[in-house]
Parts: structure tokens; C-alpha cells; sequence
């Protein structure tokens, strides 16, 4: 499981497709972060995708670097701005192919861009309160490009798909950090995320009041890694929470140019949110940039989605007896 | 042709396979996933050491960033690393050659055209994975036609805009003779 998580999954039932994107809204550029979810109110399953208007070059081996190394993003040559665009897509529930894709339309809450990142970045989907939101980081509101958690409204009709509330989450404390990202949303608690996963640190978005709380600190446990944000944190049954998370490794190619390798944890929470474990890291496809943003149950699977290499996405189906039992083992 | 499914499938049943992550680049490719290809086709170069494979997934790979547009420095890192593998290859100066006549820069677009046409035979190769795109002989010959006019070769280029309908009449396409008749109009104008 440790180096090709689907072909395990494969292997035991589950199943694999693509998330594609026509030419005419991406110009060939990556698409990644998918995020799936399923909206139970409206019995959907949506996947929001992100494009920005780069390619991601990565020679995983270093045999056949680009001139800036074998790790780097190739923004168009009059446009360095990294502009983040998403879609929402709906998914056929058995197939799980893509059936339907809207651009989310942000018009209507739009305000110039002071910052070289624009727009929401890594969307998770969830639906709180009867609202479906799209939750990430917005990182274009300060000329110093200070990201900050955003919950997006999002109302969803047969042909659009349309931001109507916005609201920007200040930070725990005194609000006075510079980045804050990749908070899982937690489904079954309406403005709950884990902000962090060691330890364990929940917190509560206060919306009248714009105050956030820390609700619940576990306690820390040495890991060599950093445990950073991934899926929504969902319920695996009535006794355990999970959520697939990832970790970094960023090091120098031996000239000195960056590069990066990204593995993923399952991590189980017990129904007081105290850490049952967490898997080995494993790989979805054995690429080294990979990205999980979104988990949802569906019937007696679960649902992943991921990003590879930040060029193509996948939707991979898992039976919940593999999860059940990679969390009781 | 197999469905993306059963591709996926052969994919992750061995990530490390050339041939599978070829095989899905391919399909990327024709369906217009640029950036997905790119992947899977620098994949498939960075874990094969057949040579042959290597130069196709390059300038494949080449192509996905060409096909999208404005990255044209880095389509020619790896147009550069495809001629550095197969040097007596003919398909990678003529994509080299046409990028840079693409940005009208003559001089690199005429010598690339140029090498490809003393360093190799020019011809496809049924032996080796064929790169549709490649035209044949011609495509080098017309590239380094169009850009020894614009570098100043005036002669030059009349002879091998005569050589082009004379050798190649046959197996041009009507792309090819269009831009030809349009190019003989000026070449002989002035």
C-alpha cells in the first residue's frame, strides 16, 4: 500500500477515474486539488477542480531537468501571477464520471487583486448549516499576500454555479499570522476545522463575532514529519473520525535548484478526538507531487480525490471495509 | 485503443513501467490533457533506457507545453534533450526548427533545419515510435527554405523553394503548397 495506494485499492474492489477538463477552459494547463463531496441535501456527488495557468515540470529522477531544475512552474511567459480558477463539477454516482462542469462564479464579490496569488486556492466542499460551501485560502486581499481561511457560499443551480457570501476567518490569537491554510473542514460539526493533526487542534469559526477558538488540543506525539491538511475530516462510522492528510519533504536537487516530495497519512480520531493512529505514508500513483483535498462516503465506499503532479486529477473509489480495516489493524 | 480505464489500471498496476506511462501520456495527448501528458510522458523518459523512447516521450513532452503556448523556453529544453539523445534523428531539429521560426528568429530556425538535414537521413523511420507530426524530409527542407529567405539568403532560398516542388510535389500536403505559392510570390517579386 505504501508506494501505490490504488493499486491496493484496485486490488480489493475499488475503482479509478480520471477528472478531465475540456481544452477551451484550461488551455492545457494542470488541474488539481480536487475536492469531492457528498451533498446529501441535493444527492450529488461534486468534485470542485482548481486550474491555474501553469504546467508543473518534474523530473522525478533528475535525468532530464527543465533550465530552472526538475522541479518548476511554468506560468505563461507574460503572466507570473499564479491565478486560481475553480469549477464544480457533478459526478455520475456509479460511474463516477464527470457528468456536468460549472465555472464557480465569483463576479459578484470580486475585488481587484493586490497580491500575486488570486483567488481561492485548494477548495474543500461542505455543506453546514444548508449551506454548500467552498472552503480555502485567499491569498490576494493584502500587498504582502497574508493568506487567510475563507468559507464561500455557493449556490448551486442545473446551470451555474454562483458565490454568494464571503467571509474571511481571522486567525486564532490575535490574529497576527502570516498564512493560514489547508484547514480540514469537519463534516459533522457546522464551522469546526482541524487546524492542526499533531497535536490535534480544533477549532471553532465564530461568524457573527469574526472570532476563532480553539476548541480542542490533543497532545503531541514525536513524528519526524509534519502532519498538514488534506481531506475533510469525516466520520469513518459511529466510533471514528478520519481524515488523509499529507506530508512534505522539500530538498535540493544536488545543484542546488528545489524539489519535493508529498506523501499522504490516513490519521483516526476516537469520538473524543483522541488520535487511534496514523498509517504509514503512503503514495496514490508513486508520483512525487501529490495531493489529496477531498474524501466523502458513498453508499459503502468512500470517495478520494487527488491531485498528480498538479497537472491531472483522479477520483478513486475505496471500499469501507479497506478503510475499516487499515484503521483497526 | 483501450479506454482510459483499462490504461489507469495497466498504470497503476506497475507506475514505473516506460511503456504504461507512454501509453497514458498518448492518451492524454489526444484528448487534449496537455499537462497531464507532460507528466506521464517525463515519466515514461526518466525510467526507460531505450534510447528510442526516450527521444519520442522528449519531444512529446515538448509538444504538450508547445500545443498551449508561451512556454517556449522550456519546449526547447526538451526538444535540446532529445537531439542530445538521438543526434542523427531527424524529428527534433524540425520541431526545434519550426518553434523558432515561430518566434521569427531565423538564424537558430536555418541552422537547426540545416543540422537536421546533414546529421540525419531525413526520412521517417518505420523503426522507430512514430511522431505523426514529423512530415518527413521536406518539413526540414522547407523550414530551412522559409528562414535563409529571412536571414538574408535570398539565392539559397529560391533553390530550395525549387528543390520543395521538384523532389517533393508528391508528398506535399496542401498546407505545404499553400505556403510555398504564397512564398514564391514574394521571393520572386523582389
Amino acid at each position: 500500500m505504501q508506494h501505490n495506494f490504488v493499486k491496493y485499492v484496485l486490488d480489493n474492489g475499488g475503482s479509478i477515474q480520471p477528472l478531465f477538463l475540456d481544452f477551451k477552459y484550461t488551455n492545457g494547463t494542470g488541474i488539481f486539488n480536487p475536492s469531492v463531496y457528498y451533498d446529501k441535501a441535493i444527492d450529488k456527488l461534486l468534485v470542485n477542480i482548481r486550474h491555474c495557468q501553469y504546467t508543473l515540470y518534474h523530473a522525478e529522477k533528475c535525468k532530464f531537468d527543465s533550465q530552472w531544475g526538475p522541479l518548476s512552474y511554468l506560468n505563461p511567459e507574460n503572466d507570473m501571477t499564479l491565478t486560481t480558477t475553480n469549477y464544480l463539477c457533478e459526478l455520475d454516482k456509479s460511474t463516477l464520471q464527470t457528468q456536468k462542469v460549472l465555472k464557480i462564479d465569483t463576479s459578484q464579490l470580486d475585488v481587484k487583486p493586490i497580491w500575486e496569488f488570486v483567488g481561492l486556492e485548494d477548495v474543500r466542499l461542505v455543506r453546514w448549516n444548508d449551506t454548500l460551501y467552498a472552503t480555502g485560502v485567499r491569498r490576494d486581499t493584502t500587498p504582502h499576500g497574508q493568506g487567510r481561511m475563507e468559507l464561500s457560499g455557493i449556490e448551486l443551480n442545473n446551470d451555474s454555479a454562483k458565490e454568494f457570501s464571503r467571509f474571511r476567518i481571522a486567525s486564532t490569537g490575535d490574529d497576527n499570522s502570516y498564512c493560514e491554510k489547508n484547514w480540514m473542514p469537519i463534516e459533522h460539526m457546522p464551522f469546526h476545522y482541524m487546524k492542526w493533526c499533531n497535536p490535534s487542534e480544533i477549532i471553532k469559526v465564530d461568524l457573527e463575532n469574526n472570532k476563532t477558538k480553539t476548541t480542542f488540543m490533543g497532545t503531541y506525539t514525536p513524528f519526524y514529519k509534519d502532519f498538514r491538511g488534506g481531506s475533510q475530516v469525516i466520520k469513518l462510522n459511529e466510533d471514528y473520525s478520519f481524515a488523509c492528510v499529507h506530508t512534505v519533504n522539500l530538498f535540493r536537487s544536488e545543484i542546488g535548484a528545489k524539489n519535493a516530495i508529498y506523501r499522504h497519512c490516513f490519521i483516526f480520531w476516537d469520538s473524543d478526538w483522541k488520535v487511534h493512529k496514523w498509517t504509514p505514508e503512503f503514495s496514490f500513483l508513486n508520483a512525487d507531487i501529490e495531493f489529496c483535498t477531498g474524501m466523502t462516503k458513498l453508499g459503502n465506499n468512500f470517495i478520494l480525490t487527488f491531485g498528480f503532479q498538479d497537472n491531472c486529477s483522479f477520483v478513486l473509489s475505496v471500499p469501507s471495509k479497506i478503510l475499516e480495516q487499515i484503521c483497526m489493524t | 485503443m483501450h479506454d482510459i480505464t483499462t490504461l489507469l489500471s495497466q498504470y497503476a498496476a506497475n507506475t514505473e513501467d516506460s511503456v504504461a506511462n507512454m501509453t497514458l501520456a498518448d492518451y492524454y495527448f489526444n484528448n487534449g490533457q496537455f499537462a497531464g501528458a507532460l507528466s506521464f510522458y517525463l515519466r515514461a523518459a526518466e525510467r526507460t533506457d531505450i534510447l528510442d523512447l526516450q527521444y519520442y516521450t522528449l519531444i512529446k513532452a515538448g509538444r504538450c507545453l508547445e500545443v498551449p503556448g508561451n512556454r517556449r523556453h522550456t519546449v526547447r529544453t526538451l526538444f535540446s534533450h532529445a537531439i542530445n539523445i538521438c543526434p542523427h534523428r531527424p524529428e527534433a531539429y524540425y520541431f526545434m526548427a519550426r518553434n523558432h521560426e515561430w518566434s521569427q528568429e531565423w538564424i537558430p530556425s536555418y541552422t537547426y533545419a540545416n543540422l537536421g538535414l546533414v546529421l540525419s537521413n531525413g526520412d521517417k523511420d518505420p523503426h522507430h515510435i512514430n511522431l505523426t507530426e514529423y512530415p518527413g524530409r521536406h518539413g526540414l527542407l522547407f523550414q530551412k527554405a522559409i528562414s535563409a529567405w529571412w536571414w538574408g539568403k535570398c539565392s539559397e532560398a529560391r533553390e530550395l523553394h525549387k528543390e520543395l516542388i521538384s523532389k517533393y510535389f508528391h508528398v506535399l500536403d496542401q498546407g505545404y503548397l499553400t505556403a510555398i505559392g504564397n512564398n514564391l510570390n514574394i521571393i520572386y517579386k523582389r
